[in-house]
């Protein structure tokens, strides 16, 4: 058996102590996806719906928005629902990262303030459970499928890489987010506010037409491209590959900033936490 | 071979609540950083310039009052705590014997937990699958191992973390206080394990306030005041020296 070694200097430089958190945190896969489904299937026990409420809540808040804004702004019901649950469920899974992101370390710190884990690890299980909280709002998308008969195209299969980019982005995302919010609680306030507002800011519940002559405004809001790039492959969207192209850049981007953040300041969590 | 190697090593926690934390402050600072310095920020040092080498088959008894750093020496050496200053260097599977709760789930059989526990520690499903029999027996549950954890008594649970804890054989041992557990028969039982995997550690290292576990299971002893390493050597000569030192201070 090879030796484990573990070895800290401070104050050299923490790159390579943060890459090999990485490593070991993806090293202990076996232990986070027991923790997440655990902490899931605990979660909703005893509950007579379980998990689906998860699935209710979608259904829900996407009748009330996709009735009522169809309305008002004069779209049919059968083209404005798929349109408002695809970004619903994409939202849901954004706002999940962003804000559980900014809880990654402060909600773990218990368990590493105690015992030698690496705290990427926290990271990863943040994002399987997302994935996993996902996969039950995605029934009420297969509902809306079926029920207005939107046609089934071959692009639609872009939708899960468009998926795999949000949970990409997301889990370098957490890793920045936890650390920042580690040192400076305000800081998950303000995110949670910020999703809030965002959330109306962001082409959910209304078509970008309606602005008019500043319908390009939406390009330079990242997280319309986070939601066209599921919701686009699904319903059609002629900017397909300028969402995809923005969120590319965001895959590298999320890396390169959360690689610099974690490794400068990863060491002092259990000091924060 | 396991080996512990500290270099002059430091920990200081900052005190949150004495120091500005928001982001408002953060902001404050930086806006009239250039004009107004107010940067106390209050700083308990809790090891100062703490090195020590331990080698296979130390055994090394951490003496001190409360507050001493003990504690915050076996989280530096379990790579728990990334020291302020200096370096840490750990050859050898690390466990410490610590937190045995962490981790457990109400919901999951007694079976799930010493799962749970395992891959806590780190050890592989195969080294879990073959340390099971031994652990199921050792608790003596019998069939309360597929009864959910809630259902055991406090007493059943920590037979139950005990024995998972103790079922694999690292080659770096850190204990903070000994494991008493259960009732008097499974006391003995669990003292004899303890010893055991004690034994069989490279390094082991031992905090307790008790000169009498010391003495029986440790064979250097080191002395830690206000987070200061004061003396390094055996165990017995670390008892003298404690009892100079506390006799000098009257």
């Amino acid at each position: 058996m090879a030796t484990d070694i573990y070895e800290y200097q401070a104050g050299l430089s923490n790159w390579s102590r943060a890459l090999l958190d990485l490593r070991q945190g993806w090293g202990r896969r076996r232990l986070w996806t027991d923790m997440a489904v655990r902490a899931f299937n605990n979660r909703y026990r005893g509950a007579g719906f379980g998990a689906f409420w998860l699935t209710f809540t979608v259904a829900m808040t996407a009748t009330g928005l996709g009735l009522l804004y169809g309305h008002l702004f004069g779209l049919p019901l059968e083209r404005h629902l798929p349109y408002v649950t695809c970004a619903l469920i994409a939202w849901s899974l954004i706002s999940g990262l962003a804000i559980g992101g900014c809880d990654v370390f402060v909600g773990n710190s218990h368990a590493f303030k105690e015992f030698p884990l690496p705290t990427s690890l926290f990271a990863f299980r943040l994002v399987l459970t997302q994935l996993i909280m996902t996969a039950y709002r995605m029934i009420v998308l297969v509902g809306v499928i079926v029920l207005f008969s939107v046609p089934l195209k071959p692009v639609m299969v872009l939708a899960l890489p468009g998926l795999a980019l949000l949970l990409w982005i997301g889990f370098w995302s957490s890793l920045t987010l936890g650390v920042v919010n580690a040192r400076y609680r305000d800081f998950g306030q303000l995110v949670g506010a910020f999703m809030t507002f965002a959330f109306f800011l962001t082409p959910i519940f209304w078509l970008p037409d309606r602005l008019g002559e500043y319908k390009g405004l939406v390009n330079l809001n990242p997280f319309y491209h986070m939601i066209e790039v599921v919701r686009g492959p699904i319903l059609g969207d002629a900017n397909l590959g300028l969402h995809f192209l923005v969120m590319g850049a965001l895959a590298v981007l999320a890396p390169a900033i959360s690689v610099a953040a974690y490794g400068r300041l990863s060491h002092r969590l259990p000091y924060w936490c | 071979m396991a080996k512990i190697e500290l270099t002059n090593v430091a920990v200081e926690y900052p005190v949150p609540h004495l120091q500005n934390r928001s982001f408002l402050g953060a902001v404050k600072k930086m806006a009239v950083g250039g004009l107004i310095r107010s940067d106390k920020v209050v700083r308990i040092r809790a090891l100062d310039d703490v090195s020590i080498t331990l080698r296979d088959g130390d055994r090394l008894g951490l003496l001190g009052r409360n507050g001493a750093g003990k504690t915050t020496l076996l989280k530096t050496m379990a790579a728990i705590l990334p020291p302020t200053e200096g370096r840490v260097r750990i050859e050898g599977r690390i466990s410490p014997l610590i937190s045995m709760m962490l981790g457990l789930d109400s919901e999951a059989s007694g079976y799930d937990n010493i799962r749970i526990r395992g891959r806590l520690m780190g050890y592989t499903d195969d080294e879990i699958d073959e340390a099971i029999p031994d652990i199921a027996d050792f608790t003596e549950l019998h069939h309360y191992l597929d009864l959910p954890l809630k259902t055991y008594s406090s007493g059943m649970r920590m037979r139950l973390t005990f024995a998972a804890s103790t079922a694999f054989r690292p080659e770096v041992l850190l204990l903070d206080e000994w494991l008493g557990t259960g009732d008097i028969e499974f006391r003995d039982k669990a003292a004899r394990r303890l010893r055991s995997i004690i034994d069989q550690a490279g390094v082991f290292v031992f905090a307790s306030h008790s000169r009498d576990l010391h003495e029986r299971v440790s064979n250097k002893g080191a002395v830690l005041e206000n987070g200061k390493l004061l003396f390094v050597g055996d165990i017995q000569d670390a008892f003298e020296f404690q009892d100079s030192r506390r006799n000098a201070g009257q």
